[in-house]
This record gives C-alpha cells, sequence and structure tokens, in this order.
C-alpha cells in the first residue's frame, strides 16, 4: 500500500478530484496549503512597489491506495493538473506500512 | 437515564397547549411526589425535628425538563448524629438513583449553608431557589430567614459583579441563541441562563427597599414569556430525543414543529419565533445586565447635564427625556442609534422599552427618507453592530428597509454558516469597519461610501427565496436604492455589486490567474478601479462575518493576488478607450472562426496576450500560429519578415530559453539596419 501526496493549483482541485473518482479511488483528504518551490514565489508589482509573494497557496491532496494502483493514479493526476507553467506542484509517494478502517477494524488492502 | 416523565404520560398529548412553565411545574410535582413517597415510606416514622429536604436551582424553582437532575438539599441541624445521615440518604436519596434519576445531593447546616454560599456563587445562586419537599419545615422557615438576612445593596453588588463576570465567559463559550444555527437553549446568549440571571436579580432586588424597580415589571413579563417559549422547546426536546439534549439541531426541527403544533409550511416558522423570543430575550437581558451593572458599580458618578433636548446621553448610556415625545418627532429614535452607533453607547432600558412601545404604533418611519439617510450613517459609523441588534430587535431596520424581514431569523444550513442571515449582515459591516483599518489604502480610495455599504448589509437580501441569492437580491436591490437616494447610475452601480459579492471569491478559487485571459474578462465586467476596490472589500468581508473557518491566510493571498492583478490591468487602462474594446473582440471572433478551421493552432490561442492581439493583424497571428507550429526538436527557431511601407517587420518565433531575448537583441544590434523593437 502506497500513501500519495500531490501538491497541486487550488483552482485544479476539482478536475483531480472528479479524476481521481473516475479512475476508481474511492477516498481522500483535502488540505488548504502554502508553501514553495525552486522559484521562491514571484515579486508583484503593486502601485510601483515591488510586494513579494513567498507563501503561494496550494491544495493537498493525500489519497492512500494498494501498490497496483499508483501509477495510474500519478498519471491521472499529472494529467489534470498540469498546465505547463510555473508552480504545478509535485507528487510524493510514501510506503505505508498500515491502513485500518476504524469503524469494522479491517486492515490492509481492504481498508484502503 | 430515566426521564422523569415521559412522553405519551397521560398529561401529555401532542400540541399540547400548555405553557412551558406549566410542564416545567408538572415535572417537578411528580418529582416532589416520588421524594415524598420516599419519606412516607421509611421505616423510622418519628418525628423528624432535625432535619428537612429542600429542592434547589432548577428544581427548586420548579422549572425541569424531563431529564434535569434533580439538584436536593439535605438540611440537618448541628451534630446531627453520622448514623441518621446516614439513614435518611439510604432511605430517601439513594432509592432515587435505583429508580434511575440523576439526583445530586449536599448535606449541610444552616450555618454551613450560609458559609459556603459566600464563596460559592453557584451555590449561591442555588440557595436562592431553594424550596421545602418534606421534613422538619421550621428548619427550612429558619434556612430562608437567615438568608434574607444576608441581602443588601452590599451583597447585590457584589452578586450583580459576579454574575456579569460568568456571563462573558458563558457567552465566550456557548455563543448566541438568538443568531446562532445550532443554538444551546440553556446557555447561549439569549437562551435561559440569561432569563435565569434575570429572575435572580429581580428576586433579590424585591428584598431591598432602594431598589425595587430595578426591572421594569413589562419589560419582566416579556422575559417570562420568552423563557415560557424557550422552556417548552426544551422540555419537548428532552421528550424527543429521550436524554437531556440542550442544543437545538435542524434534525429536530420538524419532529418538534408536529409535537408543538405549528401548523406553517416549512420549518422557518417554529425557527421564527424561537428566534424572535431569543432575540427579544437576548436584548432585554444585554440591556439591563449592562445597566444594573453599571449602576451598581458607580453609584456617585457625576451626572452630566447633556445639551440635548430629548436624550440624555450619561455614563455610556442612552435615555430618552421625554418618550411621548418621540410620536410627534419620529426622527428621535433614529437619532438614538445614530448615538449608539457612533459613540459606542448602549440603551437603558427604558429607552427600549419606549422604543419598541413607538416602533408598534408608528408608521411615518417607512416613509421617511430622513430616517434613511440615518440609518446609512449607521451603517457608516464606528461601532454599527451593536446599534444594528438593537434596531433589528426592536423592529427599526424593517421599517427603514421592509424588505429585510424576509431574511430576519432565516437560517441557512449549509457547512459554512454559522449564523443566520440577518445576523451575517450586521457582521459583515462590522467587519468592513475593521477592513477601514486594515486594508485602509484600498478603503480610502472608495468615494461612493453609501454604495458600499448598502452593498455590504444587503448582499444576502435575496437568500431565502429559493433562486439564486446574487440575481434575486439584485433585483430587490433594484427596488430599495432610489429610497436611499442613489440616482440611476449609483443604482446600476449598487445593483451590479449584489449580483457579483461573490465573483471575485470565485475566480480567486476556481481559476487558472496566471491566464492572462482569465484577468482580462474580469476587469472587463468590472470596468473601474473603484468597482473593484468595493468588490474586494465586500468580498472580504462577507468571508470574515460567515464563519469561524472561512476565512484565512491561504483565502486571503489567492483573493489578493486576484485583486493586484485586475488592479493592475484597469490602471492600464486597455479598456477606456472603446475602440480598442472593440477592435479586441473583433480580432478575438476572427481567431477564434480560423481556429475552428484548424483545430491544431486552437490550443494556443488563449495564451496570446491581450496587447498582441490588439496590436497586430489577423493575418499576421494567423501566420505566427502557423510558423509555431512547425517548431520541433529540430527546428528551433522561426522567423517571419515582413514588408511594408518603406520598413520591414521581422517576428522571431522561438522557444522560451534562459537568455533568449538577449540573444535576439544582440544579434539585431550587430545588423547594420537601425530597428526598433517592440
Amino acid at each position: 500500500m502506497k500513501k500519495i501526496e500531490a501538491i497541486i493549483k487550488p483552482f485544479k482541485i476539482d478536475e483531480v478530484k472528479a479524476e481521481l473518482q473516475n479512475i476508481g479511488v474511492t477516498g481522500m483528504t483535502i488540505t488548504e496549503v502554502r508553501g514553495f518551490g525552486r522559484q521562491k514565489g514571484h515579486k508583484e508589482i503593486y502601485r510601483g512597489a515591488e510586494y513579494e509573494v513567498d507563501l503561494i497557496p496550494k491544495i493537498k491532496v493525500e489519497v492512500a491506495v494498494s501498490t497496483d494502483m499508483v501509477r495510474d493514479v500519478v498519471d491521472a493526476i499529472i494529467r489534470t493538473a498540469k498546465t505547463g507553467k510555473i508552480g504545478d506542484g509535485k507528487i510524493f509517494i510514501t510506503s505505508l506500512e498500515e491502513v485500518i478502517r476504524i469503524r469494522t477494524g479491517e486492515s490492509g488492502n481492504e481498508a484502503v | 437515564m430515566m426521564a422523569i416523565m415521559h412522553y405519551g404520560d397521560n398529561m401529555y398529548g401532542p400540541k399540547d397547549p400548555a405553557s412551558g412553565f406549566d410542564l416545567a411545574k408538572d415535572i417537578a410535582d411528580r418529582a416532589d411526589s416520588t421524594i415524598g413517597s420516599l419519606h412516607n415510606a421509611r421505616s423510622c416514622p418519628a418525628p423528624e425535628r432535625n432535619w428537612c429536604i429542600a429542592a434547589l436551582g432548577g428544581y427548586g424553582r420548579q422549572e425541569l425538563c424531563p431529564f434535569s437532575d434533580l439538584d436536593i438539599l439535605v438540611l440537618v441541624r448541628p451534630r446531627t448524629p453520622a448514623s441518621r445521615i446516614e439513614a435518611i440518604l439510604a432511605e430517601v436519596i439513594y432509592p432515587l438513583w435505583d429508580k434511575g434519576l440523576d439526583a445530586s445531593y449536599s448535606v449541610r447546616t444552616i450555618r454551613q449553608c450560609i458559609f459556603d454560599a459566600k464563596k460559592d456563587f453557584f451555590l449561591k445562586t442555588s440557595l436562592i431557589d431553594a424550596r421545602y419537599i418534606c421534613g422538619d419545615q421550621s428548619l427550612f422557615e429558619e434556612l430562608a430567614r437567615s438568608f434574607q438576612r444576608g441581602i443588601n445593596t452590599h451583597g447585590l453588588r457584589r452578586f450583580i459583579r459576579q454574575h456579569k463576570a460568568h456571563t462573558l465567559l458563558r457567552n465566550k463559550r456557548y455563543g448566541d441563541c438568538a443568531f446562532g444555527l445550532e443554538p444551546d437553549i440553556k446557555n447561549s446568549r439569549g437562551g435561559l441562563r440569561d432569563y435565569h440571571v434575570m429572575m435572580w436579580i429581580y428576586r433579590l432586588s424585591k428584598e431591598i427597599p432602594d431598589h425595587r424597580g430595578l426591572i421594569d415589571p413589562v419589560d419582566m413579563d416579556c422575559i417570562q414569556d420568552a423563557a415560557d417559549f424557550l422552556l417548552k422547546i426544551r422540555i419537548h426536546l428532552h421528550l424527543l430525543t429521550e436524554k437531556k439534549t440542550d442544543t437545538l439541531r435542524p434534525e429536530h426541527i420538524d419532529r418538534l414543529k408536529e409535537m408543538l403544533g405549528f401548523n406553517g409550511t416549512g420549518r422557518q416558522d417554529l425557527i421564527k419565533t424561537y428566534r424572535e423570543k431569543a432575540l427579544s430575550l437576548h436584548m432585554l437581558c444585554d440591556t439591563y445586565l449592562s445597566f444594573i451593572a453599571d449602576r451598581f458599580d458607580q453609584p456617585f458618578k457625576r451626572h452630566r447635564r447633556s445639551k440635548d433636548e430629548f436624550l440624555d446621553l450619561t455614563n455610556g448610556f442612552i435615555n430618552i427625556k421625554k418618550p411621548e415625545c418621540l410620536a410627534a418627532s419620529p426622527l428621535i429614535v433614529m437619532e438614538v442609534f445614530m448615538h449608539m452607533a457612533e459613540k459606542d453607547l448602549m440603551l437603558s432600558p427604558s429607552a427600549l422599552s419606549s422604543i419598541k412601545g413607538f416602533v408598534s404604533s408608528d408608521d411615518t418611519l417607512e416613509r421617511s427618507m430622513p430616517a434613511r439617510s440615518m440609518f446609512l450613517d449607521v451603517l457608516k459609523s464606528d461601532h454599527p453592530e451593536k446599534a444594528l441588534v438593537a434596531m433589528l430587535s426592536t423592529g427599526i431596520i424593517e421599517k427603514v428597509i421592509p424588505e429585510f424581514s424576509r431574511i430576519k431569523g432565516l437560517s441557512i444550513f449549509d457547512v459554512l454558516h454559522t449564523h443566520t442571515v440577518d445576523f451575517h449582515s450586521i457582521r459583515t459591516i462590522g467587519m468592513l469597519r475593521g477592513l477601514k483599518g486594515s486594508m485602509h489604502e484600498i478603503f480610502s480610495r472608495v468615494k461612493d461610501l453609501d454604495t458600499l455599504h448598502l452593498g455590504a448589509f444587503l448582499h444576502d437580501i435575496g437568500k431565502g427565496s429559493g433562486m439564486n441569492h446574487s440575481i434575486r437580491g439584485s433585483q430587490i436591490i433594484r427596488m430599495i436604492a432610489p429610497w436611499f437616494g442613489l440616482d440611476a447610475e449609483r443604482t446600476d452601480r449598487l445593483v451590479f455589486l449584489v449580483r457579483n459579492h461573490l465573483l471575485l471569491s470565485r475566480i480567486a478559487l476556481k481559476r487558472d490567474l496566471t491566464e492572462e485571459k482569465v484577468i482580462h474578462d474580469l476587469a472587463r465586467a468590472i470596468t473601474d478601479t473603484e468597482m473593484l476596490d468595493m468588490l474586494y472589500l465586500i468580498s472580504a468581508a462577507d468571508s470574515m462575518a460567515t464563519g469561524e473557518g472561512e476565512w484565512n491566510e491561504w483565502k486571503a493571498s489567492l483573493l489578493k493576488e486576484l485583486y493586484i492583478k485586475l488592479s493592475h490591468t484597469l490602471e492600464n487602462n486597455m479598456f477606456k478607450d472603446q475602440g480598442n474594446a472593440s477592435r479586441l473582440e473583433e480580432n478575438w471572433q476572427g481567431l477564434i472562426d480560423h481556429a475552428v478551421r484548424h483545430t491544431d493552432i486552437k490550443g494556443r490561442l488563449w495564451a496570446l496576450p491581450q496587447s498582441y492581439i490588439l496590436s497586430s493583424s489577423i493575418e499576421a497571428i494567423k501566420r505566427h500560429l502557423t510558423l509555431a507550429a512547425l517548431l520541433d526538436k529540430t527546428c528551433t527557431v522561426k522567423t517571419d519578415l515582413v514588408e511594408r511601407k518603406g520598413h520591414h517587420t521581422l517576428t522571431v518565433i522561438a522557444k522560451d530559453r534562459p537568455g533568449l531575448f538577449a540573444m535576439i537583441t544582440g544579434v539585431l544590434a550587430l545588423s547594420p539596419h537601425s530597428t526598433k523593437m517592440g
């Protein structure tokens, strides 16, 4: 089982969510986050003064899936979240030691 | 946990017309008879001379709900043997637990009661309501006398001060009854606790000759009436959920309506009635508590004679000197609220009373333009919220804006909102006032403050109509605006504001802000920087006023990014020139038609800068796009050379890479021709 964390642009969330559900992902956690990458934010000029934006709003999507779904999920996220412009985000994949559904006590692939 | 009584017991039926107090007394009577029978069944029937049982708190007041706990005092004489006490407890108190009743008890002598009450605020309040149940009655009467002896002005003053402190804490924790979407009937502001506080103060003050007139009996009636309704709701809520539930939730409402015989369609009438009563209770308790506390805190304050002929503005409270003049000069009422809002004053209980009396008999305010202008002044003032709540509870807002009654007490149950729409509108104005400080630069640029504040206050007036509330709201606003003296142009702007009050938030969250076209289309719709400023301020204020989690750094930065981009675009005034705007439209249309036939270039269209589209001919753009389509790994640069009127135009099309522009300019600089770059 793997945990896939994706940092994406805020306006992409509806598309990403829909596509993930399409390919069979049944649950996800969404958080509003702020951060920056290699560009370290950007500078805007406002009324003649530079105004630095260093913590840019993004959305973090977290899903837990069985290992055989990882490829499909990653492709789906890239497919829908990419704009080709700076700030599209990143995907992180980690191994999950265990997953348990609280209500039923199921674990492992049944719980994912 | 057992109920003291059950729904369906022979005393009850659905649609019972009995008052809340009657029902509560029934329940208390049942508890009394349970204890009474236990008492009579005791094994040792010797006459009791040394102890008695008394009910305290809610039980003492005979205001019980089916799952209320029983607060019991076992009063004993000093030096009563422990074995005696044990016997009493075992035979009268413990069996209550066996029956499943939630009984809590304490064993005290009279002296201990008085002593402990001095230190324990809650014990003191529960003792005020003490009531004899069984045992040695003369012992109970001794307690009552001792307690009474302790009541004096000093004690009352301290009591009130302690209450004020506790009430503040409680309000922080439990929120609003009148305006909250899931009110705690007992502990919320405007809930039963407030009523209890008023009752205690009323009862205590009656014992002190100087303070008999502290609470006006008419207001007391009003308070009783509201409390009765709340109590009735609470009792039925307990019955409905079969446990001690004090929080009114949406899922309870339909069943409650049935139980209470509310015949109206939709849930709203039960809720509306509830809110009306809670609001009235809230207003009265707030006003009285502040007024009384103030009067006791500083009894020797110097009274400044105010110069105003009709109003007395001393010590932070407004009094109406001659209430009988209100009928002849109705604008005095509006002046009262203006003073409240400008100087952060509170209404005195008598002023509140006079205004309520005036509103019920007056019909001139509805047609008064000066009244509306004064209302606008309240909206724009430094301390608008308290004044607006007072105006809401006395019915003044509906006089000035009849349409407001549509959203009075209206609850919209969704994840975001925590308050009713009327209160949300008032909060929005409060937040807007806060933005005057935190978004000072933008706020100070807005010239048309009337439109701004009307837009903020009435942005949700279309809610509850069943259709899109922005659209409905803008329709209503179109009717209302002229009453406030707005001419046709300003009316249009106000209508636009209300129609689009969610626009900036929506775009900031849902669209790619780096897409120039998104920004440009929006800028075209918004037309000028003042409108943008107003929309931005209202978006922020609305979001802040919606609920705890709705406004945060995350959302704020997205909204700000959108604002800055729009601001740039509008300031560049690309659209001020009508010719530009229409030429841009034409060019876009031509390109779109072309793209329909040549789908390979369609994807690239939206990324093109507006200024490029504006300044180039359609032919040139088509050529450039076709050339761009030919770029690939091997062929990384394409050029297009056009000669016209003695000069050449060279367009270089290449994939972006670091230093590209420098390279091109460098090459051209080396050439013998003179060049002008664009």
